[in-house]
């Protein structure tokens, strides 16, 4: 009876914590959802929360802001270095996992390393780069700066997901006369994709949300969704309602694909260094 | 007699009027169809701020493309990002921009740098037809913000100076009348702050760096102060009258909002519109928002006067933004087409109506404009007070290719005296030694 | 698993008669055959980040400024760096001793409250996948953007924040304020990142195997004995890495501060990045001096992340 009713209290207890939990975490884009659907002088009362929403804001930022515009630029960037980091680092990735050679953790360490390079001290040599080449405000420049932490990040999360497979699995194709190449391509992948898909949604979100680099290595023709936000930043203050629409369609798209693949972004945030 | 004499005046008036409209409409129609055989077809990139003259701008362009058959590209951004953009594409030759908005507080780096080309070519070339209209333009406008040691970089498009908001019904009720000095203005302020429940005295821009120095330079010069000698380059910052203002700036935001040291004209003019103090001293170009009812709270109950005067007698400040063609453009003559079209005298009450921010002479006087905007002839007040400080021989906004650094360190000492980190007489002097740095 | 010398793996280089043509490329290959599949990942990385990082290193020791020439700049030696160590820059220490308390507090929060929530979130309950989604928002959504909303919600006047605040206790807080910036950024770095954390653990602790755990049973530990003496030797080499991640972006963290505060009110919430971009490209244009600054931002980076990598990788070796 006693601990029955204990019982009960501690998961009354556990629940309302991860519902205040939950709340906490969704508020702010539940509010700039509310933002977004208000008119311009309902933003500065936060007392209003049942109103008649308007559409105005969308309407202003797909006609006037071209939001579709970046929306395409973003998505090109963020589905070309997604790609070629996911290649790249899951060969790089396979070299670690299953080759020893001298100075491998030396090296790992330093390729991690390059992850945190701060974008900030990398922006100036870039945009010089970029001019020299030609690349400046082309897709492909920022395809390249984003390869920067994306191809690390790829490297370290697929080497633990290829150490955390048996080494047995890829001997026994070795021995059926596979080479290394087909045994990455045709048998650790496969095992891996959990980790490929959460490794693929990671480097989505730092591409798609990266602020520093597309602010300065474009201007025009490749401008990328999160410095949109510049626009609304006026003399005259934020135009909050139309930046709030814009966050809400910037956010949309990966939220939903974060959903969609969540059971292997969980699984794959263990990034293999569970060793059973 | 005198009806009929009006009669005829007005008929005279209105025969000249659609006269000059016939013909300007002649020559646009000249002028376009010249520029289109020269330049149409080109694509244009222009690099503006979010400001409510480029939306206007914008609410323009379709017209001047069919006309020209010239394609404008719009990069529009904050300023501080517009700044680091404009110069890192300068910078970089990476040639994107051919129009720039330039601010008057950047002027004076540009122009020795080059980054923007000067105007004289354009200005006295063919391509710059008669209802442009250079001389229409605001003079302390046109040799304050848009021109460098005489030479003309930019034509000003947005224009400001900075005059007095207050709370007529406060004034009245109090029995106050609005301030005519300094010494006043810190005696309300005093006197309104905490007078009703959440009421302050004044709000003002007094964020760290550049903004806390633009809001000191409000009412610096009126103590006779100033950061740099403007002859000799020197720092004058433990010069006593500018150790003064900075104090007398500080007693004043005393009676601000206590979060007035995050305050950028943004805030300050939010504050205001709330209803939250009852004086404000800032930028005539945020008039429209304290006067617009869906945005303001006190629409209906401001009045407006000039900056008062200080121990250093009048003076007012004189800012504002310029069109000007980036030294870099490959299309400079399709660029200057752009800003003929955009900032002439033709088009000046289109653009004002759209949304700009006023510059010519002949906007701050059209009749129907003033009924709608009654601060003008304060404006034009203020401006005669921005007058007399060009006519002391000192320039509003220093004109110094270090500006940018000055005004940055000054803003980051003067904020923490605000603060109250350090006293406004260790500001200075440390405000000094790093700006002897700067200037060496 | 450190050295791995499996018959089967070594064959190839000590069979190199099994490669029929023998091109120089080929043989050093089949002696290195690891270096086909690091070398285009290698190479990429170098001309992206080793070049931008001498010229960085260079750029540091000249006194350049934005938008002069590139052939206007001198070479001023050190002297950058003297700057700054010297305290002739007033803001380079305490940004500093800003950006180490900022990381070290963000990631002791995030990662104490991650662990929290991941242990309330390990055990079977209705709407799970419901509440993952809602945890993903932080994590997913853009920062600049919602760095602006944060703005919006915190302030003073019209912010939701103080609205409940207001309602509820009938009180007025400045969060952006001198006394608050900084622990508002603070709170608006553990909204996003703690779940995060908490997702990261508890894919580790599902990730578990469940023998150990039968054999505390067994042996009659208790619940704090077990997870003491066996969740949390078995977590650490994950919980490193996350600290790892954690530390490593807050301390070159940009952009939730610099929509939110630009560093201010005062320097209250000037870290380092944001020095940076201060010095480098806001008003001042002083490139040099800024790239001088990034070099130390860089350097106590690589520090501090060497010192967690030598742990993470002795932990999965061990």
């Amino acid at each position: 009876m006693c601990s029955s009713r204990s019982k009960l209290i501690k998961r009354s207890t556990v629940g309302i914590a991860i519902t205040l939990i939950s709340i906490a975490a969704v508020f702010p884009l539940f509010w700039m959802l509310l933002v977004s659907l208000k008119t311009r002088v309902l933003t500065y009362d936060p007392s209003i929360w049942l109103f008649k929403p308007t559409l105005e804001n969308y309407v202003t930022v797909f006609r006037e802001r071209q939001l579709v515009r970046f929306m395409r630029n973003s998505g090109i960037v963020v589905i070309a270095t997604t790609t070629l980091s996911l290649v790249l680092g899951s060969m790089a990735a396979y070299g670690f996992a299953r080759f020893s050679f001298r100075r491998k953790e030396d090296l790992a360490f330093w390729i991690l390393s390059l992850r945190m390079l701060p974008p900030m001290a990398t922006v100036i040599p870039f945009f010089v780069l970029a001019r020299f080449t030609g690349l400046l405000d082309t897709h492909l420049i920022l395809v390249l700066a984003y390869m920067t932490f994306n191809i690390p990040f790829s490297i370290w999360m697929m080497r633990g997901f290829f150490e955390e497979i048996p080494r047995e699995i890829e001997e026994a194709a070795l021995v059926d006369g596979c080479s290394h190449w087909q045994v990455l391509v045709r048998v650790l992948l496969p095992l891996a994709l959990p980790g490929l898909t959460a490794t693929a949604i990671f480097c989505v979100i730092q591409s798609w949300n990266e602020f520093a680099f597309a602010l300065f290595l474009t201007g025009v023709n490749a401008r990328t969704l999160p410095t949109t936000v510049t626009f609304f930043l006026s003399v005259t203050g934020v135009i909050w309602g139309e930046m709030a629409a814009v966050g809400v369609v910037t956010a949309l798209p990966v939220l939903v694909f974060a959903a969609l693949v969540q059971r292997y972004m969980v699984r794959g945030l263990s990034f293999g260094a569970i060793k059973g | 007699m005198k009806r009929s004499l009006a009669i005829g005046v007005l008929a005279a008036l209105i025969l000249a009027l659609s006269s000059v409209a016939f013909a300007s409409t002649q020559s646009l129609q000249d002028w376009a169809s010249k520029i289109k055989a020269e330049c149409g077809g080109t694509t244009i990139t222009v690099a503006f701020a979010s400001h409510p003259s480029t939306e206007a701008f914008k609410r323009m362009t379709p017209e001047f493309e069919r006309l020209t058959g010239i394609k404008v590209n719009w990069d529009v951004m904050e300023e501080t990002y517009l700044k680091n953009k404009q110069l890192m594409d300068f910078t970089g030759s990476s040639r994107l921009y051919d129009v720039l908005m330039v601010d008057g507080f950047w002027m004076s780096e540009y122009a020795p740098k080059k980054v923007v080309a000067p105007l004289k070519p354009f200005l006295e070339g063919a391509s710059t037809p008669g209802w442009f209209d250079y001389d229409d333009i605001v003079p302390a406008y046109r040799n304050g913000i848009g021109a460098y040691k005489g030479v003309v970089y930019g034509i000003p498009t947005a224009g400001e100076t900075r005059f007095v908001g207050y709370r007529k019904d406060l004034f009245d009720k109090y029995g106050k009348t609005p301030p005519k000095t300094m010494a006043e203005m810190l005696e309300l302020a005093r006197f309104f702050n905490g007078k009703e429940p959440g009421l302050y005295g004044i709000a003002m821009r007094a964020q760290r760096g550049i903004h806390f120095a633009s809001g000191w330079m409000t009412l610096m010069y009126n103590f006779g102060g100033g950061f740099l000698d403007q002859e000799t380059w020197k720092p004058t910052m433990t010069d006593p009258k500018t150790v003064e203002s900075l104090k007398f700036f500080v007693d004043l935001l005393k009676n601000a909002p206590p979060d007035v040291t995050t305050y950028t004209h943004e805030e300050a003019v939010s504050a205001f519109m709330a209803g939250k103090t009852a004086m404000w001293f800032d930028a005539t170009a945020l008039v429209p928002w304290i006067t617009d009812p869906s945005k303001s709270k006190v629409h209906n109950k401001v009045g407006f006067v000039p900056p008062p005067t200080g121990p250093g007698g009048e003076a007012g400040a004189l800012a504002g933004w310029n069109m000007s063609i980036a030294a870099n453009s490959r299309h400079k003559d399709a660029a200057w087409a752009f800003i003929v079209y955009m900032t002439s005298r033709l088009k000046a009450k289109d653009y004002v109506m759209n949304g700009g921010v006023p510059t010519r002479t002949s906007v701050y006087e059209d009749p129907e404009l003033v009924a709608k905007n009654p601060s003008y002839p304060v404006q034009l007040k203020a401006l005669a007070a921005a007058d007399a400080l060009v006519s002391r021989g000192v320039a509003w906004i220093p004109p110094t290719p270090k500006l940018g650094k000055v005004l940055d360190r000054v803003g980051y000492y003067g904020n923490r005296a605000l603060m109250g980190e350090i006293s406004p007489e260790e500001a200075c002097q440390k405000a000094q030694a790093e700006l002897e740095d700067i200037m060496k | 698993m450190e050295s791995f010398h499996s018959p089967l793996f070594s064959r190839r280089g000590f069979q190199p008669t099994a490669m029929n043509e023998r091109t120089p490329v080929r043989s050093w290959l089949s002696r290195n055959p690891h270096w086909a599949y690091i070398l285009p990942s290698v190479i990429v990385l170098v001309l992206l980040t080793v070049l931008p990082t001498v010229f960085l290193y260079y750029v540091s020791t000249t006194d350049y400024e934005l938008g002069q020439f590139w052939n206007e700049h001198h070479r001023v030696g050190l002297e950058n760096f003297a700057r700054l160590f010297s305290g002739r820059d007033t803001e380079f220490w305490p940004s500093v001793r800003i950006s180490l308390l900022f990381t070290v507090l963000a990631t002791a929060i995030e990662f104490i409250c991650g662990f929290g929530v991941a242990i309330l979130l390990n055990r079977d309950f209705r709407w799970k996948s419901l509440v993952f989604a809602c945890l993903m928002v932080p994590i997913t959504i853009t920062p600049s953007i919602v760095g602006q909303m944060w703005k919006l919600m915190y302030n003073a006047e019209y912010g939701v924040i103080n609205f409940v605040v207001g309602s509820l206790f009938h009180a007025k807080v400045v969060w952006l304020g001198p006394q608050l910036a900084f622990t508002s950024t603070l709170l608006v770095d553990i909204w996003q990142w703690t779940p995060f954390l908490a997702l990261i653990i508890y894919a580790g602790l599902r990730a578990l195997p469940a023998e150990p755990y039968e054999a505390a049973l067994v042996d009659g530990a208790t619940a704090v004995q077990s997870f003491r003496y066996v969740t949390l030797p078995l977590l650490r080499p994950l919980l490193t890495l996350a600290v790892l991640f954690r530390s490593m972006d807050s301390l070159k963290l940009f952009d939730v501060p610099f929509v939110l505060t630009q560093g201010g009110p005062g320097s209250a919430t000037e870290l380092l990045s944001l020095h940076v971009y201060r010095l480098g490209f806001a008003q001042t244009g002083w490139v040099a001096r800024a790239s001088a600054t990034a070099v130390v931002l860089l350097f106590l980076i690589v520090l501090l992340s060497q010192m967690l990598v030598r742990q993470i990788r002795r932990e999965v070796d061990a």
